[in-house]
């Protein structure tokens, strides 16, 4: 049986920022809608340590499990980049979300 | 709501580095021990730790405690307290060497020992040439460190409360502390955690800032709850800032690429670090380069369609060396860049990375704050370790491979005390007042009840562009008193965030709203200090405060050699002394200089 929603939503909270920008967009973008199946292959990689997880989100380590390959894949697909671009209204640091107009 | 209460010895607050080498030496003591983390103990962001832990062994070059002394007293450009960088450094050997004992696979020299390897800001003699003092396994030292600590603690039997997330101090009405209230994310529930001692190892609060390595995790809880309960928050102005955070997202992009010949260049193409520092250039330090970097944008030469990042550039490196000696660096520019920095420059801006202020406390761990004339009396029954406690070690600015060490050094001496302070009778199961979870109730039943306020994620981001635009890298005086304006406003609205989902259980959008209510006392402190402290010192860098012959490096010990501490109540500040005299009558002290390297 899957867990609550809310309880897998906070387990992508990460030690790493570079997981926790990932599943900031996977969160938006993906998270709604998975299915069960999906939801479970989910919580099994949650599970993985983070420098464990971010090395196959960034491809530096092969996929151990072949059922994991879809879930990684959308990982993957979460373009980070595209989503934040600076402004620069106040001098430097400051950032919009421009959505995909990169 | 009925509120159920837990009873320990001890009730630590936070599962990373400091909260489970604080937890180990209790559990291992006999007490019964509790851990609240509002995540998985091996998901703290201790993990992140890549640099090492320093300590002067003196496996690979000549060491001294008292050179390793002297770099950390230099490095927080003397408004670190020298009794506590002496107790420090004199304990490197030991908490490291423990370490190893735990299993952390620490690298090796072919003779077998510990391989120490240099780090920026650390000498021998005293600043002469750089030593090898950082004791590291490969690039994951602080996830080796979080992983020997945790399993050791299993085996001591310490009780972990896994996903909850402590609210509030109980504190009685002579101002003991009498443990926390906490919430169980699973169900919902309130819980009081009744204890004698209680340790906030809660870590940072980077999330502040707009462009932050931290991760989300970093929200400053333990702060908030100390500012609520009456205590001050010390030197909250001092934050480093990593020169390299991916524009945009933050993501660090290591010192090692500059180290491998990766070169920072301005919207011209210019080396511009060669006008900064004409020897060290792109290596010279963090805070030199971030300075350099925020001089060039705010002159109008930033890069990209709004001007307001830089370049850095290591598309002159072969592919092969960026892919042997830089691992990991090319998946982060193409994922959070968009670039390949084989082909392209990687766009970056100075990153907040750490937080030097924090709650005060002793060498011992005690947290202290003033009474009846003395600046520093005990808190009883309250310590802190690790980067949420101002011990102060790392002063103005930090030492890279010190916050390892400072979290395993005060992680162990804050359990110390408190073990010694239980068993001598010192600290007692004291009453509970009537109201003890009253504080919190009323919080949760606000946000329960709140109609048409703002969201959450809409204040938190007002709150990070506050911070970044007003208390960035460097500091203006307009912007500052302007900043604190602003900054009070989004208190305002933080106290009317309202929430559309209100489930018992796994709520993230309650927690996400408890931690903004954290991160704004942490915010508020940092903006009035930093407004308040009218000098250049380490990493609070002020325009107005220039270097004079009069005041090197705008530092001016006369007025500002003192620590700041922020009382929520009236956002009054007070001032305590710096502590320049070392523990031990015997130790020479570090006398005052101007801080060049």
């Amino acid at each position: 049986m899957t867990s609550p929603k809310g309880r897998i939503r906070w387990h992508c909270r990460r030690a790493l920022l570079e997981l926790d920008l990932i599943f900031q967009d996977f969160l938006e973008v993906e998270f709604d809608r998975l299915g069960d199946e999906e939801l479970a292959i989910l919580e099994e990689l949650l599970a993985l340590e983070d420098h464990e997880l971010w090395a196959l989100v960034n491809g530096t380590r092969p996929i151990p499990r072949p059922h994991w390959s879809g879930m990684v894949e959308k990982l993957r697909g979460v373009r980070v980049h595209r989503r934040t671009r600076l402004t620069g209204e106040e001098g430097f640091g400051t950032l919009e979300n421009e959505g995909e107009k990169a | 709501m009925k509120v159920a209460k837990h009873t320990f010895d001890a009730v630590i607050v936070g599962a990373g580095g400091a909260g489970l080498r604080a937890a180990l030496q209790l559990a291992e003591a006999g007490l019964r021990t509790a851990v609240l983390t509002k995540v998985f103990p091996t998901r703290s962001h201790t993990v992140a730790a890549q640099g090492g832990v320093a300590a002067s062994l003196g496996n690979s070059t000549p060491d001294h405690w008292h050179w390793h002394m002297y770099d950390t007293v230099k490095g927080s450009d003397w408004l670190g307290d020298q009794d506590a960088i002496e107790f420090m450094v004199r304990k490197a050997n030991e908490v490291v060497i423990e370490l190893e004992h735990y299993g952390m696979p620490f690298d090796r020299t072919d003779e077998g020992k510990i391989y120490q390897r240099p780090f920026g800001g650390h000498s021998m003699n005293y600043g002469e040439a750089p030593v090898m003092r950082s004791c590291a396994a490969a690039d994951r030292t602080g996830h080796a460190m979080l992983h020997a600590l945790y399993q050791r603690n299993v085996r001591a039997r310490t009780h972990f409360f896994v996903e909850w997330m402590a609210l509030d101090l109980i504190r009685d009405s002579e101002g003991h502390v009498l443990g926390v209230t906490a919430l169980e994310l699973e169900t919902g529930e309130v819980a009081i955690f009744h204890a004698k001692a209680t340790i906030f190892a809660t870590g940072g609060a980077g999330r502040i800032y707009h462009s932050s390595t931290n991760a989300f995790i970093n929200t400053g809880d333990g702060l908030g709850m100390a500012a609520r309960a009456g205590i001050p928050l010390e030197d909250m102005e001092f934050w480093q800032f990593h020169p390299t955070g991916v524009a945009g997202a933050g993501v660090l992009i290591t010192e090692g690429v500059r180290g491998e010949g990766g070169i920072l260049r301005n919207c011209n193409g210019e080396r511009f670090m060669e006008r900064y520092a004409p020897n060290l250039k792109d290596l010279a330090s963090r805070d030199v380069v971030a300075r350099a970097m925020v001089t060039e944008i705010n002159e109008g030469r930033g890069c990209g369609p709004n001007k307001d990042y830089v370049l850095l550039d290591i598309t002159h490196l072969s592919p092969e060396i960026i892919m042997k000696r830089l691992p990991g660096i090319r998946e982060i520019a193409i994922q959070f860049a968009g670039v390949d920095p084989i082909k392209e420059p990687i766009p970056v801006v100075p990153t907040c990375h750490y937080m030097m202020g924090g709650i005060p406390t002793n060498y011992r761990g005690q947290v202290v704050m003033p009474k009846n004339g003395d600046p520093n009396a005990p808190v009883p029954g309250l310590y802190a370790a690790g980067e949420c406690a101002c011990a102060s070690v790392h002063g103005a600015n930090r030492l890279g491979t010190n916050s390892l060490l400072d979290l395993l050094v005060f992680g162990k001496a804050s359990a110390e005390t408190a073990v010694a302070d239980i068993k001598s009778g010192n600290l007692s199961l004291r009453e509970l007042p009537k109201d003890a979870a009253e504080v919190s109730l009323a919080r949760l039943a606000r946000l329960e009840n709140q109609k048409e306020g703002e969201p959450v994620a809409d204040v938190l981001l007002e709150l990070q562009r506050t911070m970044q635009n007003h208390a960035g890298v460097f500091r203006f005086k307009d912007k500052l008193e302007e900043g604190v304006q602003k900054i009070l406003a989004v208190e305002e609205r933080v106290r009317r965030t309202a929430i559309r989902d209100h489930s018992k259980v796994w709520n993230t959008a309650r927690m996400e709203a408890l931690e903004l209510e954290n991160l704004i006392e942490v915010a508020k402190a940092t903006m009035i200090s930093a407004a308040a402290r009218k000098e250049s010192r380490g990493a609070h860098v002020r325009d107005d405060c220039p270097d004079t012959p009069e005041f090197p490096n705008g530092r001016n010990d006369k007025e500002w050699l003192k620590h700041t501490l922020w009382f929520r109540d009236g956002n009054r500040l007070e001032y305590k002394p710096v502590n320049l005299k070392p523990l031990n009558p015997d130790t020479q002290p570090i006398a005052l200089a101007k801080r060049t390297y």
